[in-house]
């Protein structure tokens, strides 16, 4: 008869090594007292508070940044609660969200799309919710600068006001070891951001300032880690590989060398770096409104109120490793791709039932606010790759819930446990 | 037309296997004993069974194949080759292949993989343990990864279920056991009962605690 709490200690602790997720450690030392003892340290959470950073070669004002880590989970039943949960439609519902831990052991939720925090939360929602019945899986991680920008007079940093937040791509040389193993000081990081400029910015564990990089490009657009790299690429499609010298190396473009839309972002989607080409279009609110119009003094004030910048389509484009150019991606399949503020990450439908792949979800300000403080979703819209369509969360009931509210089991995550006698 | 050198191992069960000078070689453990002269007679492995070393004995020769195939198809090195001054040793195989040979072989290789590893716990067990007393660092760190792989994305029960590990005492049951256990109020049987469960690997209510803490978010 196996007894698996007998494994001998140093082969519990190469399985523990195995498991590079800060969750997926957390359990492992919560299932019997010797696999605890095996992993004898605190899972190691990255520091989600960075000593202020020198700002030279930046604007004047900002005195330092802090970096935020968020990492966007789903979570879910466990299968066998599932099947016990008969009747109940949100049993096998996947909830999306979004947590950052400013303050030790208190968590805020924010909007995984926008910087909105969920607050307040509805009354009936848990104070503290239990993880240990539910199924979690990390979907991603994203980090911000938060510029701290100085007033006189004022005392805390945080205080100072954090208006202008700006994404990085992040890299750790701990982030290759397991999330059992304990940081230590020779840790390295890296952080590259894209500069007011349109330039890249890099800074390193041990630099004193930021590191602007002077390459001849178009700005750039969006910054990742994949894979343990850095790459970058502009708003001509053209994508790079940035070493830490900060040499900058190209390695794919479009054939065209002028490339479709507007925005470019950079997502991973089950181990493929995707390219997403957003377009924009100069839309006009209403039917043909300057028809009617008087050119007046008062026009130029009011153009801005007729014309709105709309997203209308999206086009996905895989990297294929060794090729040269970026191959058009007709369907995402299962996939759903997330592009948000200041972050960007994929799923699976079949995590979210009642959601069909190949959909984008991004944002956009659409202008359709009935006034109700809805956490920030009125400015999120999905694009369906199967036939076009386009339009706000509000027109897609189905797919708004996996968002927002969540499913009912999270009052209660231990509830609906058969308990059957022995 | 010289013979390879050939070793006998016996395993607890009273098998022998005949296996070549290289794929003994493979385990660091019965390298150690050769070295130390004890590879004329045959070599015992009192702690693994038959079952178990015909899976290693796979695993080793695959090993000693593969390596010689490796050599042929791709360049000899097969270091990482990237000279980013962060990266730290991996053991992965490198990722950009030049050659088509030599990514058919990766590819091989992997199947192979898949498929030998598909195995049960009970197995996977028996195995986690030879690799470690045989001190065979790939096998080890395989089956180890297998055993991963069953516990990522898991709660702590169904990875308790999954490899049927003895559930934990509620810190209820506990303070009542010590209740009872302080007034003496057991049968001998129940007496006993506790007794067994007792032996098997529970939680203080302290260490209860603190895990009920990990494993909770409070939300702002």
């Amino acid at each position: 008869m196996t007894d698996w709490s007998q494994l001998p200690r140093d082969v519990v602790e190469v399985i523990a090594r195995r498991l590079t997720t800060y969750f997926d450690a957390l359990r492992f030392r919560a299932v019997c007292s010797s696999w605890r003892s095996a992993v004898s340290q605190s899972p190691h959470r990255l520091p989600c508070h960075f000593p202020i950073v020198p700002n030279e070669g930046f604007v004047e004002t900002t005195c330092g940044f802090y970096l935020s880590k968020r990492t966007i989970y789903r979570l879910g039943l466990p299968e066998d609660r599932i099947s016990t949960c008969i009747g109940s439609s949100e049993a096998s519902d996947g909830w999306l969200i979004k947590v950052e831990e400013d303050v030790p052991d208190m968590m805020h939720l924010l909007n995984p799309l926008t910087e909105t925090q969920i607050k307040p939360l509805p009354s009936m929602f848990p104070k503290v919710l239990d993880l240990s019945d539910l199924r979690i899986s990390e979907l991603g991680q994203d980090y911000v600068l938060q510029y701290i920008n100085y007033r006189p007079f004022v005392n805390s940093f945080v205080d100072a006001g954090s208006l202008y937040m700006e994404k990085v791509a992040f890299f750790s040389s701990n982030s290759s070891l397991s999330a059992s193993s304990p940081a230590d000081d020779n840790d390295k990081f890296a952080l590259l951001t894209i500069h007011v400029s349109g330039k890249l910015a890099m800074f390193k564990s041990g630099d004193e300032k930021w590191t602007i990089i002077e390459d001849q490009r178009s700005p750039y657009d969006d910054v990742i880690c994949f894979k343990g790299k850095f790459y970058a690429v502009d708003s001509m499609g053209r994508i790079v590989i940035v070493e830490p010298s900060a040499t900058v190396t190209l390695i794919a473009s479009h054939e065209s060398h002028v490339f479709g839309g507007d925005k470019k972002y950079l997502v991973e989607s089950e181990g493929d770096l995707l390219l997403v080409d957003l377009y924009l279009s100069m839309d006009t609110g209403d039917d043909s409104p300057f028809e009617n119009m008087d050119i007046d003094d008062d026009f130029y004030e009011r153009i801005e109120s007729y014309i709105v910048e709309k997203t209308v389509r999206f086009k996905v484009y895989k990297l294929y490793e060794g090729r040269q150019n970026w191959v058009e991606l007709q369907s995402l399949g299962d996939r759903l791709l997330f592009l948000g503020d200041n972050c960007s990450f994929s799923a699976s439908a079949c995590d979210f039932p009642g959601c069909k792949g190949n959909r984008i979800y991004f944002t956009d300000a659409f202008n359709c606010s009935n006034g109700e403080d809805d956490y920030g979703f009125k400015d999120v819209g999905v694009f369906n790759l199967d036939d076009g369509c386009i339009g706000p969360l509000a027109s897609y009931p189905g797919y708004s819930k996996l968002f927002w509210p969540p499913p009912s089991w999270i009052a209660d995550p231990s509830a609906g446990t058969n308990a059957l006698p022995d | 037309m010289a013979s390879a050198k050939v070793f006998v191992l016996r395993t607890c069960d009273g098998e022998t296997f005949e296996i070549d000078e290289s794929v003994a070689y493979v385990s660091e453990t019965i390298k150690n004993m050769i070295e130390d002269g004890f590879g004329h007679d045959l070599i015992p492995l009192p702690n693994v069974s038959s079952k178990i070393l015909l899976k290693v004995i796979e695993y080793c020769r695959k090993h000693v194949s593969n390596f010689e195939s490796s050599k042929k198809t791709s360049n000899g090195d097969e270091k990482d080759k990237d000279n980013d001054s962060w990266k730290k040793e991996k053991e992965a195989v490198p990722e950009v292949e030049k050659d088509a040979e030599e990514k058919a072989r990766v590819e091989e290789l992997k199947e192979w993989e898949t498929t030998f590893i598909d195995i049960d716990q009970q197995v996977l067990f028996d195995l986690l343990q030879a690799a470690n007393y045989l001190n065979i660092k790939g096998l080890l760190v395989m089956a180890a990864e297998k055993a991963a792989s069953m516990i990522r994305g898991k709660t702590p029960e169904q990875i308790r279920e999954t490899f049927n590990i003895k559930n934990d005492f509620t810190p209820e049951e506990y303070e009542d056991i010590r209740k009872k256990d302080a007034m003496n109020d057991f049968t001998p049987e129940e007496y006993e009962e506790i007794r067994k469960k007792i032996a098997d690997n529970h939680f203080t209510p302290e260490e209860y605690e603190q895990i009920r803490k990990e494993n909770a978010w409070a939300i702002e």
